[in-house]
């Protein structure tokens, strides 16, 4: 089932005193599935923001329909099951740790019975116990950021959604970010992320929607993904004789000689492996080792954005 | 009606913080204090000069109180956006506006209580009578502030906050100068002329109609139901302008 539809949606923004139009989403169509970590991949501009800003009713589309666990994200029941970190924590700086996730929890209609409690839990388990007290102006930037994931955790959201939430974080709240998104994966919650880092889409994600210049350029499995960016198998041999080179070329093979006089012989994707594989046991050669050497994650998205940019 | 309530709690604590707030209280303080030295000064008695003075610093107080801290209540929030905070959770926008609207006159309710009550002791002190008029006056003051700060919010919906206060003082002086423009469209003959200036006579408010200063130091008798007629009509400008707020907001991209 999906919890985020996107269909056709277009957005374009009407800026300066000549209202000029200037378009930050193009007939985008993606969908986010229930209970599946989703990243949101896109260079600078590509217009997740904005789609982001769509989902939580924030924008209006100019055209397109979009539907959020099957309601208009304008309506503010859409919003009930959904908790939003955003890039910069914008907190009020005149309220305590304790005062901002209490209002929140009010803002969240829920009852005030164990509120006091989930606080401290959330507290707890984002690392901020003992700071409930507080002012928000007093904290540094990660935990700010803290504090808007202990916000998401104490409403029991099913949905979080998130705008960049670890950039800008040391490797250790990166670490902790990912550690508390993967536990909240494994308990179903559906989780959308817009991100630059590679590194945490390959981690946590299950799906990958990618957007450039506002239009959406892939959306599935990162493992298909990665299977399209798969340029063949290196097998590592002890050695190779001449016969055996000459068939393996012919099979369309790249041989090259390892440091350590061992023979790498590269079968490239659109070759047959299996065959490869039956010619080296004909000649009582055994593989040492099988690695499928793959364009990297990055490279596959990001190559087609800039191609486009080059043109 | 919770979330009105959690916003406009919020927008109280936040404004209780603005220094501008006890600036304009100091202000009014100020001016209620020389206005006893005027008296010396004026042929009019010093009850007299005190109840003018006193009345007329509490109502451009309200002017104050709109620009400079009405018109920054949303583009602050805007800004910063601490919006985004608010308008993500499952809370309608008009709610949001609302709340802004309901925690920022509860501050400014406070400061004018106060005001009246410094107002009031220094007339008493100084062997003034509180009148019936007196109070009808406070009041209409009161309204007009409302007036003034829903009229800033709206401003602020649309435009920048620099704009929106520009667009409150005007608001303020056109307001206050409506009753010239009904004599202006009665006089002129020219009937497109009158038209235009007959037109902005009702689009206006006649912010007049909450300026009694002269029935209070004259001791004149207030004309049967005219305080309530003045608050229903202030009433009434509120609504209003906090609707089209809400409708303006409604279709804002944050």
């Amino acid at each position: 089932m999906n919890i985020i539809e996107f269909s056709n949606v277009t957005k374009i923004y009407r800026k300066g005193f000549w209202a000029k139009k200037v378009p930050a989403v193009t007939d985008c169509s993606f969908s986010v599935e229930q209970g599946v970590v989703t990243g949101f991949v896109g260079p600078n501009g590509a217009g997740k923001t904005t789609s982001i800003k769509m989902i939580l009713g924030m924008v209006r589309p100019s055209a397109g329909r979009i539907m959020v666990a099957g309601k208009n994200p304008h309506c503010p029941d859409s919003r009930k099951d959904i908790a939003y970190i955003s890039e910069q924590p914008y907190f009020y700086h005149h309220l305590t740790v304790r005062e901002t996730l209490l209002f929140a929890a009010r803002l969240h209609a829920r009852p005030r019975l164990g509120i006091e409690t989930d606080i401290e839990k959330a507290l707890v388990r984002v690392g901020l116990d003992g700071l409930g007290q507080r002012k928000i102006k007093d904290l540094s930037k990660g935990m700010q950021q803290r504090c808007a994931m202990a916000q998401a955790l104490l409403m029991h959201s099913n949905i979080l959604v998130l705008d960049e939430p670890l950039s800008g974080l040391d490797p250790l709240g990166r670490r902790f970010f990912r550690d508390i998104l993967r536990a909240c994966a494994e308990k179903g919650t559906t989780i959308f992320f817009s991100t630059h880092i590679i590194d945490d889409i390959e981690s946590l994600c299950r799906r990958v929607v990618v957007l450039s210049k506002g239009r959406t350029e892939y959306q599935g499995s990162i493992d298909d993904l990665v299977a399209k960016g798969t340029l063949g198998t290196d097998i590592v041999i002890p050695e190779v004789t001449e016969t055996l080179r000459e068939v393996l070329m012919r099979t369309g093979c790249e041989i090259s000689v390892l440091a350590d006089n061992k023979t790498n012989v590269f079968v490239p994707a659109n070759r047959d492996i299996v065959q490869c594989q039956r010619l080296l046991c004909e000649h009582r050669v055994f593989c040492e080792s099988m690695t499928k050497r793959c364009t990297p994650l990055e490279e596959i998205l990001y190559r087609r954005n800039r191609e486009q940019t080059d043109l | 009606m919770n979330a009105i309530f959690q916003i406009g709690m919020n927008t109280a604590k936040e404004t209780v913080r603005n220094h501008v707030v006890y600036m304009v209280l100091l202000f009014v303080v100020l001016l209620i204090v020389l206005s006893v030295s005027f008296g010396d000064w004026s042929v009019f008695a010093r009850i007299q000069v005190i109840e003018d003075f006193g009345l007329a610093a509490m109502s451009v107080s309200g002017l104050l109180l709109a620009v400079f801290i009405g018109v920054g209540i949303l583009g602050r929030e805007i800004s910063s956006k601490t919006v985004y905070h608010v308008v993500a959770k499952p809370i309608a926008r008009y709610q949001f506006i609302l709340g802004k609207y309901a925690g920022l006159l509860t501050v400014l309710a406070l400061n004018y209580a106060i005001m009246t009550a410094f107002f009031m002791g220094t007339l008493v002190c100084l062997g003034g009578q509180i009148k019936m008029t007196l109070v009808s006056a406070i009041i209409c003051i009161g309204t007009e502030m409302a007036i003034m700060i829903s009229a800033a919010l709206f401003f602020s919906t649309f435009t920048s906050p620099v704009l929106a206060a520009m667009f409150s003082t005007a608001f303020y002086i056109a307001g206050h100068l409506n009753d010239l423009i009904s004599i202006r469209y009665i006089s002129k003959s020219w009937s497109l002329y009158s038209l235009v200036l007959k037109i902005l006579y009702y689009l206006l408010p006649n912010l007049e109609h909450f300026n009694i200063r002269d029935r209070v130091v004259y001791d004149a008798a207030m004309p049967q139901g005219f305080l309530e007629l003045a608050v229903i009509y202030g009433c009434l400008y509120i609504v209003l302008f906090l609707v089209l707020s809400c409708v303006i907001f409604q279709k804002k991209d944050l």
